[in-house]
């Protein structure tokens, strides 16, 4: 036992003296520290960018189904509605690790002010709220390979060093995508860009190309003045004028339509009643009825150097196959009759307030047609050619006889 | 089984899906005036006012129960009509803005008085207004414009010298008003002391001014280290020492006259001056002015003073008074009362003067022996000439 015990204990103090054995030894030891960059990523805007429409009501180009240029081609202002989609490809060059870098697409909120009075006993104040960044994380689709995601279009430099090839352990490429919300949640102006953020560092890069945009613009259609037509002698022209103001913010553009309805009898005994007219206010021989036919309206506009007597749109019956759209010599243009609850993209050229062709604006629509926010407004003057015989009083029906539609471009 | 779980499933997404796409957009219709505070949808958003005949706003009902803007072509697409909101209803949304405006704080204060005729108007309202003014004091009183469509109005204003009936209006842009009335006082003019008695030599115990001011605060005599505050309505009168005038054509000018016992300071020298504070309070001091303390009165030590002979009467008068003014004789002659001198300085504190009177004539004479702190005692005695 005694033995036993004296082995371990040699077999103890061996392995401690082992290491110590080692260590000694003839020669100079080199130290030192290597400290890693901390990378800022880098994030470059990437060819495809595209405003994607919501498909509910989508102007004259409109088409998201369009795969070679997708999108909203008529939008030249910088505001977004609700369900409305922007989308932005960018790569993004993190050197100490890409796949642990997190690219978000960002809208950021800019400061707001606006003055609180109470009401008793003390001065307004000023008070002003940064409204809070809306995120949203872009999704990795991988390394640009073909010629449709080509790396030369992201301009990838690192100072002077130019990069023309991926490396899929220190780039990638994310597709940035952000629905607009409603009005309630997202509303007002606010930066949009692409942020970059290291996993490992918390270093964040932001790319070049942010910009300023308008979410939900409020709009009005404004209208002053009303269509007062008092002791009309049948057979004579009478006239008046009402003034469209377009009062949206963040400049957004109204394209203008017009439709109408026959206007109904207020009479119950007896009945009012009116020779009938077609669509360009001809009468329609041996026709009477209770009430005034819209074809006994036309109307006269102007905006800018355009008037309706420039108008020169080609009807081709898509919408109202019933009126043709036309203009008489004093350059009043007739209406085409409301056949449906809602706006219709028919309505396009065939119930436009005022359009020249060859003037056109983003890309599709007439910028006669086009009511400006701000301006002085689209003077319309309506001319009603009472028809003869006729007699009684006839008002709009509940909802309106004639129709303004201002569609957001 | 599962593939009726997956077909059930696909169902509650497309309903769930539905949910979420389809807000209840409404054509908002707004006549001239009427208002949406769209800010109680989201605080960003300003509240929107109608200034043409109609207005049409897109507008769906957000999860707070209030109207929020929305892209016309929503409501374009489902041909929605006009939801007017002038009949009373709000239309669903409780962001109809029919209240009046609400003026807060104003200045120029109620019941206060300013020193200067320009003075700037201060007012907030709780919703964006115009702003007007009237002055019920002015000649042709009439509304003003003071600002346009703001929460809060700041402009210089000329007002009147004197009481101001000051009306403010604030019109908020859904057409409703609140109106606020400030009355105030603009005393533009500094007072001004004329005069001050006396002026030298003695003081008695009574003190005066003449001053010019309108509104008179504060009037208060210092003297001999003490103060006295003047009661105003009571020892003042319009006018000046020599001339008592009616309110209407004083034109600020007052006069005081004010008692104090300043007995402890016989023959001793004191100074007084006075303070004048008017409504605006604005203060000035006349000058000081240094007296000696006189409250004894004169003595007449002899009985009888005078002898009669002939036409000529004797004035032997012994007067007890270190400060004589004067030692005079009044008396009434065809109608017309006439004052004399008999001395103005004593001779062994004697007055000595022989005085020629009228024959055939009687006399009553009033004898006044003055010093120079305004003490004065008489006698009146009778004669035959």
């Amino acid at each position: 036992m005694k033995k036993l015990f004296s082995l371990m204990v040699m077999a103890l103090l061996v392995v401690s003296v082992v290491p110590m054995v080692f260590g000694a030894g003839v020669g100079t030891g080199l130290g030192g520290d290597i400290g890693v960059e901390e990378f800022e990523p880098m994030v470059f805007q990437c060819d495809q960018r595209v405003l994607i429409d919501d498909d509910i009501q989508p102007w004259r180009i409109t088409y998201d189904s369009d795969t070679t240029f997708p999108g909203m081609k008529e939008r030249n202002q910088q505001y977004l509605f609700e369900g409305e989609r922007y989308q932005v490809d960018v790569l993004v060059f993190d050197k100490n690790k890409i796949d642990d870098t997190t690219v978000d697409l960002v809208l950021e909120g800019e400061e707001v002010c606006y003055l609180v009075c109470p009401v008793e006993g003390e001065d307004c104040e000023e008070e002003c709220v940064t409204y809070d960044d809306f995120e949203e994380n872009c999704a990795p689709i991988g390394c640009p390979t073909d010629t449709q995601r080509d790396i030369r279009k992201c301009n990838v430099r690192v100072e002077e060093e130019h990069i023309t090839q991926c490396d899929d352990d220190t780039m990638e490429m994310y597709r940035c995508t952000i629905d607009i919300l409603d009005s309630e949640t997202m509303y007002g102006t606010t930066w949009m860009g692409v942020r970059a953020t290291s996993g490992l560092t918390g270093e964040e890069g932001v790319y070049a190309e942010i910009a300023r945009w308008f979410l939900n613009p409020m709009i009005s259609l404004d209208v002053t003045g009303d269509l007062e037509f008092d002791d009309v002698r049948p057979g004579t022209a009478s006239y008046s004028t009402v003034l469209l103001e377009n009062t949206a913010e963040g400049g957004v553009l109204l394209d203008m339509f017009i439709t109408g309805k026959n206007w109904p009898t207020t009479d119950t005994s007896p009945l009012g009643r009116c020779q009938n007219v077609d669509g360009n206010g001809v009468p329609i021989a041996g026709s009477e009825v209770n009430y005034l036919p819209l074809g006994a309206f036309r109307y006269y506009a102007e905006n800018g150097a355009y008037s309706t007597r420039d108008d020169n749109i080609v009807d081709t019956n898509t919408y109202d196959p019933g009126v043709t759209r036309a203009k008489d010599a004093e350059g009043y243009l007739n209406i085409q009759r409301q056949l449906n609850d809602g706006f219709q993209e028919e309505m396009f050229d065939e119930a436009e307030v005022l359009g020249v062709r060859g003037n056109t604006i983003n890309g599709a629509g007439y910028a006669s047609n086009v009511l400006y926010p701000g301006s002085a407004g689209m003077s319309v003057t309506f001319r009603l050619e009472l028809p003869e015989p006729c007699y009684g009083n006839f008002a709009s029906e509940s909802d309106g006889s004639i129709f303004f539609w201002g569609e957001a471009i | 089984m599962k593939k009726q779980m997956l077909v059930i499933m696909s169902v509650v997404f497309l309903v769930m899906l539905m949910t979420i796409v389809s807000a209840d957009y409404v054509n908002l219709c707004l006549t001239r005036g009427e208002g949406v505070e769209f800010s109680k949808c989201n605080p960003r958003m300003e509240d929107r006012y109608c200034s043409a005949d109609t207005c049409n706003y897109c507008a769906y009902i957000g999860s707070k129960g209030f109207y929020c803007p929305a892209n016309p072509n929503q409501c374009n697409a489902i041909g929605s009509s006009c939801t007017y909101v002038g009949d009373g209803g709000d239309g669903g949304g409780g962001n109809i803005d029919r209240t009046p405006p609400k003026i807060g704080t104003c200045t120029p204060r109620s019941d206060s008085t300013y020193a200067s005729r320009n003075q700037i108007f201060r007012g907030n309202v709780d919703k964006k207004s115009d702003w007007f003014y009237k002055n019920s004091n002015d000649k042709k009183p009439r509304w003003k414009k003071l600002c346009k469509e703001t929460t809060r109005c700041e402009k210089r204003i000329r007002f009147n010298e004197g009481p101001n009936n000051f009306l403010i209006k604030a019109v908020a842009q859904n057409g409703a008003s609140d109106e606020k009335e400030m009355n105030f006082k603009i005393d533009s003019k500094k007072p001004k002391i004329k005069k001050t008695y006396p002026k030298k030599g003695f003081a008695s115990g009574t003190f005066e001014i003449d001053f010019t001011e309108s509104n008179p605060e504060s009037l208060v005599l210092h003297y001999a280290g003490e103060t006295q505050e003047v009661d105003i309505k009571n020892d003042c009168r319009p006018g000046t020492q020599r001339k008592t005038m009616s309110l209407s054509k004083a034109n600020g000018k007052t006069y005081c006259s004010v008692d104090v016992d300043v007995s402890e300071f016989d023959k001793k020298r004191i100074s007084y001056w006075f303070s004048l504070v008017d409504s605006a309070g604005i203060t000035v001091n006349s000058k000081k002015i240094y007296l000696s303390v006189d409250t004894s009165y004169p003595v007449i030590n002899n009985h009888p003073f005078y002898e009669v002979s002939g036409k000529y009467v004797y004035f032997d008068i012994s007067i007890t008074e270190p400060n004589l003014d004067e030692v005079s004789y009044s008396y009434l002659y065809k109608g017309r009362y006439k004052t004399k001198k008999l001395c103005t300085k004593l001779k062994n504190g004697k007055c000595e003067k022989r005085v020629s009177f009228k024959k055939c004539h009687h006399y009553v004479l009033d004898v006044a022996v003055s010093d120079e702190a305004g003490h004065a005692v008489g006698e009146r005695i009778e004669f035959g000439v």
